[in-house]
């Protein structure tokens, strides 16, 4: 067990819904959610169809371990091609949605084509309706659930769903679930827009049951123990992802006003510190610390917004608490675009999770904007008379809003940074890989990062690899392969569990998630098997970027962080080593130099057919 | 001794695992749509709220129940539902001023907490104490004893 | 001589008591190097830190060997991760 055994498979285009049996032979081979979902996207679409047609398929995608009392198990993977990237999208969130849909009896939701007219998914155990969805296209998520709840009488059904942004193509759409938590890398919210749906609502009954209940119990408890003693832990649950806005300024690796900088004056004044400072007017931002579920860090902030700030002051609307500022959107609504102000961090925050949209590639979007202004490529003209200066927090959440609704210039935003550059003119103002934004990593402060950003298959993703502490100690190309390879295969193979990759940040070595799958799951899964198939994930990956056209020559960074040193902090003088980096990449993973698995790579992970 | 459950809303991050402890205990499946302890949730999470029986001394449920399948647990003080009597009827479910007993269509009886026969589950799984197991006396002194502390307001 | 010693995050702990948050001047002797600092003020041998002394990232061997000056600014933090 672990697993359900069981897919449901929707087809929006004939508007049909059925439940088959799980491949147990691809299960066993990818374990579940990043690793299964590829696979199955893999064997379910042409790898080159257009990401906004209907031949892309939507997968979402629980792990066998989601729904167990193993901590951290509320994950799951929404899959398809993303249409920011042209790439494999490989987008993983929390909250309560996953586990739900793994508690209603299933381990992955396929959905196919599109339908004639916009709909959602009622999901109810065995029972799945496509309902119309005429009263909420248009409408924001958070109208979206709500409404769903009262109109199925159901407060215990979980909702993902798309704001107009998703509806609209915006290229970096997210889905959002449980009002504040986010599929959100890559544009799935545009797929999913893309195909008329709107929401999936699930509620289940069914429950999740483990292989060997006595000795899973006794490995979740020991999981349980490592998190609660563990001071990194601790922090996270203190201080969320936002605790590292002050050490990356430290560092100098906190790209700046659209990376030209690597540090940024005004990070005292959206750091977690002042997340809880008290205002003269007695107000202060954070309230509380939310966990997703089955977790037990409970890294999520929940804040609220000063009533007296600008954004809100005539809008009570957002008088309410919603999800507070973590890192990547502290990142990005902060030093990238220059703004200081917490609440209009706060605010822009919200509008991504209610219009659904990635606020890391908004952000850096904004800010190849703000530069293209500062520059005088653009000017008010084309920005809806709005000032667009680095700084400028009004422009932040105008503009914020703008694009959530698809209106006037956030239409030319809603495109992404790569293609908006090319519009004006200007690609080289795009901070991207394969399309993809950066998250708040300097590439040239963190050399390995660098690394991994380059050759994520996803795009430029700060979580798909892991060689902070390689970077630390080292701050040049040196030796940063072998790690990045290796870390890599490891958070593939738990982002294929169904457990959060942060449970490895606060305590867990890989024997945690050995002992767990080993007990939950049917067969045996020693540690050499588990890592293995997390390598094999990651070249199924590959294997599909390369049919859908992707190159080495996708695996760069932009020219600023090649060439541009870094102007100050401790790797101040430094540029990326990419170059030297790569080939020694390729070389360890068993690729060719072009960058592609070979012959033997391949039938040693069992992908020889592919070859 | 009897112990109560105390539940402190404030220290509840909403994980859900008291969720999942009930059903297992319960039921050996983790679901938590079979769960007596249920998490609600205000204002997008600003405030979760454990809640479940507290056991009434002089119960409604067991008032209700027409064929006595509801007794007191001597040790325990639980009010505990005995299968083999229930009818599931649901009278006791329109009794209950909480809603904190509740029918199971999968089983034709009706569920509650009944504290795990003294070792509550939920309580054990709750990795913040907002869910705690204690005097059944003295729930309320851990917040006397904050409120002596804080002095309210008068100079130390 | 005394030199200025910042952290971050939890590691606030392990500060003297009566700074700035997170701030601290520290006196020491001569010869003393970040990993000696780091010792008195106790910080768990076993963890990873981020050491930062004047804007540059020093490893972990150099922690033992490189001798402190006077007004010399010592960070110790806790060590990057993803989010």
């Amino acid at each position: 067990m672990g697993w359900q055994r069981k897919v449901l498979r929707v087809d929006l285009t004939s508007g049909t819904a059925k439940s088959e049996p799980l491949n147990m032979d691809w299960a066993f081979d990818y374990l579940g959610e990043r690793g299964l979902g590829t696979k199955y996207l893999m064997e379910n679409m042409d790898p080159k169809a257009d990401p906004l047609g209907p031949d892309n398929v939507l997968i979402f995608a629980t792990g066998p371990l989601t729904g167990t009392m193993a901590s951290t198990s509320g994950r799951y993977a929404v899959l398809c091609k993303g249409p920011l990237t042209g790439a494999i999208a490989c987008s993983n969130s929390g909250g309560k949605f996953g586990a739900e849909l793994k508690f209603a009896g299933y381990d992955l939701l396929l959905v196919h084509g599109r339908a004639p007219k916009p709909v959602y998914l009622h999901i109810v155990d065995d029972t799945v309706e496509i309902l119309p969805a005429d009263e909420i296209w248009g409408t924001s998520v958070w109208n979206t659930e709500e409404w769903i709840k009262a109109h199925h009488e159901n407060p215990l059904l979980k909702v993902a769903a798309i704001g107009e942004a998703g509806e609209r193509g915006v290229r970096f759409a997210c889905i959002v679930n449980d009002l504040h938590r986010a599929a959100g890398r890559s544009g799935v919210g545009a797929v999913m827009g893309s195909k008329n749906l709107k929401a999936v609502a699930c509620h289940g009954t069914v429950g999740v049951r483990v292989d060997d209940p006595v000795r899973f119990m006794a490995a979740a408890r020991r999981g349980h123990e490592l998190l609660a003693q563990s001071q990194s832990r601790q922090e996270l649950t203190e201080y969320g992802t936002n605790a590292m806005i002050d050490l990356m300024q430290q560092f100098g690796g906190l790209p700046t006003r659209n990376f030209q900088e690597v540090q940024f004056e005004g990070t005292s004044k959206i750091d977690p510190a002042a997340m809880v400072a008290v205002k003269p007017n007695g107000h202060r931002n954070l309230l509380a610390n939310k966990a997703c579920f089955g977790c037990t860090i409970a890294c999520g902030r929940i804040a609220h917004i000063d009533h007296e700030h600008f954004t809100v002051v005539n809008r009570k609307e957002y008088w309410h608490a919603s999800g507070g500022i973590e890192y990547e959107t502290a990142y990005a609504f902060g030093p990238v675009v220059g703004v200081d102000d917490l609440d209009a961090l706060t605010f822009a925050g919200f509008l991504m999770n209610e219009h659904g949209m990635d606020p890391i590639s908004f952000g850096a979007t904004l800010a190849a904007a703000m530069e293209l202004y500062e520059r005088g490529i653009i000017t008010k003209k084309d920005t809806d008379g709005i000032e667009l200066k680095f700084g400028n927090a009004e422009a932040l959440t105008v503009m914020a809003e703008k694009t959530g609704k698809y209106e006037g210039f956030g239409q030319v935003l809603g495109l992404g940074s790569k293609l908006m550059c090319e519009k004006y003119g200007h690609p080289e103002y795009s901070m991207t890989v394969k399309g993809q934004e950066f998250a708040g990593y300097d590439s040239r402060a963190l050399q390995g990062m660098g690394l991994g950003y380059a050759t994520s298959n996803r795009g430029a993703c700060h979580l798909k690899h892991a060689v902070f502490a390689e970077d630390m100690e080292d701050q040049t190309g040196a030796g940063k392969a072998k790690p990045c390879k290796d870390s890599q295969d490891r958070i593939a193979m738990i982002d294929s569990t169904g457990l959060c990759l942060f449970t490895g940040e606060a305590g867990w070595g890989v024997e945690a998630f050995q002992e767990q799958i080993d007990a939950a799951c049917e067969g045996d899964w020693p540690l050499e098997r588990l890592l293995e198939t997390g390598e094999r994930i990651w070249n199924l990956e590959r294997l599909f970027n390369l049919k859908a056209g992707l190159t080495a020559a996708d695996d760069t960074l932009p020219k600023r962080l090649l060439e541009d040193p870094a102007p100050s902090g401790t790797a101040k003088g430094k540029v990326s080593e990419l170059a030297k980096m790569l080939p020694e990449y390729y070389a360890y993973r068993g690729w060719t130099p072009k960058g592609v698995p070979t012959k033997e790579t391949l039938a040693r992970l069992g992908l020889g057919a592919n070859a | 001794m009897q112990k109560a459950l105390l539940i402190d809303p404030d220290k509840c991050t909403s994980c859900l695992q008291c969720e999942m402890a009930c059903s297992f205990e319960h039921e050996g499946v983790f679901n938590p749509a079979k769960s007596r302890i249920k998490i609600f949730e205000f204002e997008h999470g600003r405030r979760s709220i454990p809640y479940t029986c507290t056991q009434c001394a002089d119960a409604w449920c067991l008032q209700a129940c027409p064929v006595t399948a509801i007794t007191r647990n001597r040790e325990t003080g639980a009010v505990e539902v005995n299968d083999n009597i229930c009818v599931g009827c649901k009278v006791c479910t329109i009794a209950c001023p909480f809603g904190t007993i509740n029918y199971n269509q999968d089983t034709g009886k009706v569920i509650k907490c009944d504290l795990c026969g003294g070792d509550p589950q939920c309580a054990a799984a709750c990795p913040t104490d907002a869910i705690t197991y204690v005097n059944a006396d003295w729930t309320g002194y851990a917040r006397m004893q904050a409120s002596a502390e804080s002095g309210h307001g008068r100079p130390a | 001589m005394r030199i200025t010693v910042r952290t971050g995050g939890v590691l606030g702990q392990y500060l003297p008591a009566g700074g700035e948050a997170n701030r601290a001047r520290l006196e020491i002797e001569p010869g003393q190097t970040a990993g000696d600092v780091m010792d008195q003020l106790g910080f768990p041998p076993e963890r990873t830190y981020l050491v930062i002394l004047n804007g540059t990232a020093i490893p972990k061997a150099e922690r033992e060997t490189r001798a402190l000056a006077e007004d010399d600014e010592l960070a110790i933090l806790p060590p990057l991760k993803g989010g």
